[in-house]
């Protein structure tokens, strides 16, 4: 099964995004970019999801280069997770693979997963197929 | 610093004819004293000589008199200003170059402007009953449309004041490819004081007419019309002037007249006398040398009058001039037309570090820098600038590109405006640019801004987790236990969502003063026990009140001390350890009562100690990472107590903890007031009641 990094200074979100994806992914969370690298080492994940508003760190896509600069993460695709939709642009401009918007509709974050996941996963074989 | 501004173009106009009326007055009394000394004949060749002086003297007087005034509408009417005004149509900016030539003392007693059909559109002194009126029918108007020099014209009366004829001089304005678009006119008292002001005239009677033979000045002829008389007066008109005796039948004397031509104006002055008082009171030539004199010394003190109340005008008009700019918060350089600094006021010397003597003659360019975004764009900014100011028009940067070195080598945004100078001429003199430090704008736009994205943050970020739980509840069939963590996540994040609404509307209440406060005695105990009434009993239990005895009542709003308090006890209890205590403590300490709210938390870093009753201010920690909360808490409290005369602040160490003080007022023993301004609360912290 696929892992998913969340960095997200909100702390039950990822308890809220796993009830959405548990049959896609298992979703571990950061709540800081700044403990992302560690828990990147230690869980192997095959894509992240980035808040922009990452309270007093600052705004997430500000961390992306720091972020690339761990092995674990330098390769991902990144999917930006925000309340400000209209950042869609300037996130994909500055790296991202995809956007999901706050609030967010189940279709519109399983499809940006989907989308995502496949490519990480048919480049690293030997992660586990998702569930049917 | 020289500013010159708008008052070299007038004192230009006026120093011309005061000029020009000096040398006619010296040219006339010189010849007269010339002709003096040759004639040395006969007494009753000097009383003819005297008498026709005389009229020479008061001719030319009152011709020089006409010839200012003709120059100076005629400048008036090329004032590149005005006549921007009038193809704008811009009549109320008309009536403040009205104003100047009615001020000027060129003896006019108004002024107005008529557009090309003769309408007047603005008038001084304002006469409202005039606007608007058709004046095309008046010689003023038909007659100055053709001309390219003044018009001087037949005397008429005026509505307002039929008693008092008046004379107009009016000349054509017009546009720069010649177009007549206005008439500009002026009128005159006909009075020998608005003519001819320094003559002496007790003795002779000296009448002017017009060069259609009217009486215009002088005492009225009744009944005495005589052919000599008439002659006089024609000759007069036709550009002669001599003597003539006759017989005038209303008097039934001999009388002497005198003739001249008024040179400019094409009128005629004659001078009668009594023939008798003629030829006795003649006097001797010393005499008439020294009225010759006089006469000069007379002319010349007008003229230095003139001068000196000009040169007041200017003076008085620098001085203000030069407070203005020094008081103006902006930055204001003069520069010549190729762009040298000419002067800068005490605002852009600060801006720019430099004194305006070491920036004086030198390119603003080279002195600081002027940055439009590229190199490119900003030869085109300053291409546009100068072709604007050569075409006499204002110009003002737009957008957010510019910007200019500070002396201490910063960049500093600004926005300009600049406009030109022109001559009477209409000729570029210099530039006056005023330069804006936007720095503060630029910052306050940023804040704003972030605001806007902390405030959506802070309300969808809840709203994200109520909608997701809820859609999860809605469409899957969900095992009981991952039901109850939805609902309690739905109740937390509504929780949160109302606690960041209820701090918003806290925030906008403050900001917008619509807060109104009740003002009375507050009582610290019941004040602090209403606040732990909301905490859960856990919390309850770690706070530990200690209020001295005999504590007066604070002076504030029972329901804001509250909030204060709420504020500081669970800020207290938020960011310290589950177990640790919080202390509660009220004091005297005079002139004030103080109340300390103590944690045993992680204490705040220096420079958080700073900011941290900022806006949206959360510290940089684990603790507050982990703690929900919108910044807006400390604020809050910070303007709460404030606001009701207050004064907060915070002792803090990093590792042991933070304290926060909060003074209030003392209630006045006995006083029961009621205030919503907390000006007038400050007052009474100033004079406390014992």
């Amino acid at each position: 099964m696929s892992t998913i990094l969340l960095i997200d200074d909100e702390p039950d979100m990822g308890i809220l995004v796993s009830m959405f994806i548990e049959d896609l992914a298992r979703v571990v969370q950061a709540t800081s970019a700044a403990e992302a690298p560690a828990l990147a080492r230690k869980e192997h994940p095959d894509l992240v999801m980035l808040d922009l508003n990452l309270g007093i760190e600052g705004d997430g896509l500000d961390r992306l280069p720091e972020l690339r600069k761990e092995p674990e993460l330098a390769e991902l695709p990144v999917v930006v997770f925000s309340v400000h939709a209209s950042r869609e642009r300037e996130a994909r401009s500055r790296g991202a693979a995809g956007f999901v918007s706050k609030p967010f509709k189940a279709d519109a974050l399983r499809a940006q997963l989907i989308a995502h996941l496949g490519s990480a996963a048919a480049a690293d074989p030997v992660d586990d197929p998702p569930h049917p | 610093m020289t500013p010159r501004i708008r008052s070299h173009a007038r004192a230009g106009a006026v120093g011309r004819g005061v000029a020009l009326l000096v040398v006619l007055v010296l040219v006339v009394a010189g010849g007269a004293a010339w002709e003096i000394v040759q004639n040395r004949s006969g007494l009753r060749e000097r009383a003819l000589e005297r008498s026709l002086l005389q009229a020479r003297l008061q001719a030319g007087v009152i011709a020089a008199s006409v010839a200012g005034r003709l120059k100076l509408v005629e400048g008036f009417a090329r004032r590149p200003s005005l006549i921007r005004a009038i193809e704008q149509e811009r009549w109320p900016q008309t009536a403040a170059h009205l104003d100047d030539l009615v001020q000027i003392e060129g003896g006019f007693t108004g002024a107005a402007i008529l557009d090309r059909r003769g309408i007047v559109r603005s008038s001084r002194p304002a006469d409202t009953s005039g606007v608007g009126e058709d004046r095309s029918f008046r010689d003023y108007f038909t007659e100055a449309l053709d001309r390219k020099e003044a018009y001087l014209s037949e005397s008429f009366v005026q509505e307002k004041n039929p008693e008092r004829p008046v004379i107009a001089f009016s000349a054509a304005v017009r546009s720069s490819s010649g177009e007549v678009v206005a008439v500009l006119r002026t009128t005159s008292e006909l009075s020998f004081a608005a003519f001819s002001p320094f003559l002496e005239r007790e003795k002779a009677d000296v009448k002017v007419f017009d060069r259609t033979g009217r009486q215009l000045l002088g005492a009225a002829v009744r009944d005495g019309r005589t052919d000599a008389r008439r002659l006089a007066v024609r000759a007069a008109l036709t550009g002669r002037s001599g003597m003539a005796e006759f017989h005038d039948p209303a008097a039934d004397a001999g009388t002497l007249a005198a003739y001249a031509p008024v040179a400019e104006a094409g009128w005629g002055v004659v001078v009668e006398e009594p023939i008798e008082q003629a030829y006795a009171g003649s006097g001797s030539l010393i005499s008439r040398q020294l009225l010759g004199a006089l006469v000069v010394l007379a002319a010349a003190a007008l003229a230095a009058f003139h001068l000196a109340r000009l040169l007041r005008q200017l003076t008085g008009e620098r001085k203000r001039s030069h407070a203005i700019l020094q008081a103006i918060p902006d930055g204001v350089v003069l520069t010549d037309p190729a762009g040298g600094i000419l002067l800068a006021n005490p605002a852009m010397e600060k801006l720019l570090g430099r004194s305006s003597e070491q920036m004086r003659g030198r390119f603003l360019q080279e002195v600081n820098g002027f940055f439009a975004g590229s190199e490119a764009e900003t030869e085109t900014v300053v291409k546009d600038f100068y072709s604007a100011c050569r075409r006499g028009e204002a110009i003002s940067s737009t957008g957010d590109r510019y910007s200019i070195r500070s002396g201490d080598g910063r960049t500093i945004p600004i926005s300009w405006t600049a406009a030109p100078i022109l001559d009477d001429q209409g000729e570029l003199t210099s530039i006056v640019t005023v330069v804006r430090d936007v720095s503060r704008e630029r910052e306050a736009d940023q804040l704003k801004a972030g605001l806007v994205s902390t405030v959506s943050h802070e309300l969808r970020t809840p709203l994200t987790m109520i909608r997701g739980f809820a859609e999860l509840l809605m469409t899957r069939e969900l095992p009981e236990g991952r039901r109850q963590v939805a609902v309690s996540q739905i109740f937390e994040a509504s929780e949160r969502l109302s606690l960041v609404i209820d701090d918003l509307l806290a925030v906008s209440r403050i900001e917008s003063g619509r807060l109104v406060l009740d003002v009375g005695p507050v009582d610290v105990a019941t004040a602090v026990a209403a606040s732990l009434t909301g905490l859960p009993e856990t919390d309850r239990k770690r706070v530990s009140v200690g209020i001295e005895d005999d504590l007066p009542s604070l002076l504030g709003d029972e329901d804001q001390v509250v909030q204060v308090l709420n504020h500081l006890i669970s800020n207290a209890l938020k960011f310290s350890k589950d177990d640790s205590r919080i202390d509660v403590e009220a004091r005297w300490a005079a002139p004030v009562v103080e109340l300390a709210v103590r944690d045993r938390g992680a204490g705040l870093s220096p420079k958080d100690r700073d900011q941290v009753f900022d806006k949206f201010f959360r510290a940089d920690n684990r603790d507050t990472r982990e703690k929900p909360g919108t910044g807006l808490g400390l604020y809050i409290t910070k303007n709460l107590v404030e606001m009701q005369g207050g004064q907060i602040r915070l002792h803090s160490e990093e590792g042991r903890g933070t304290t926060v003080y909060v003074c209030f007022p003392p209630a006045p023993a006995g006083a029961s007031l009621s205030a919503s301004a907390p000006l007038s609360l400050r007052g009474v912290m100033s004079h406390p009641g014992d």
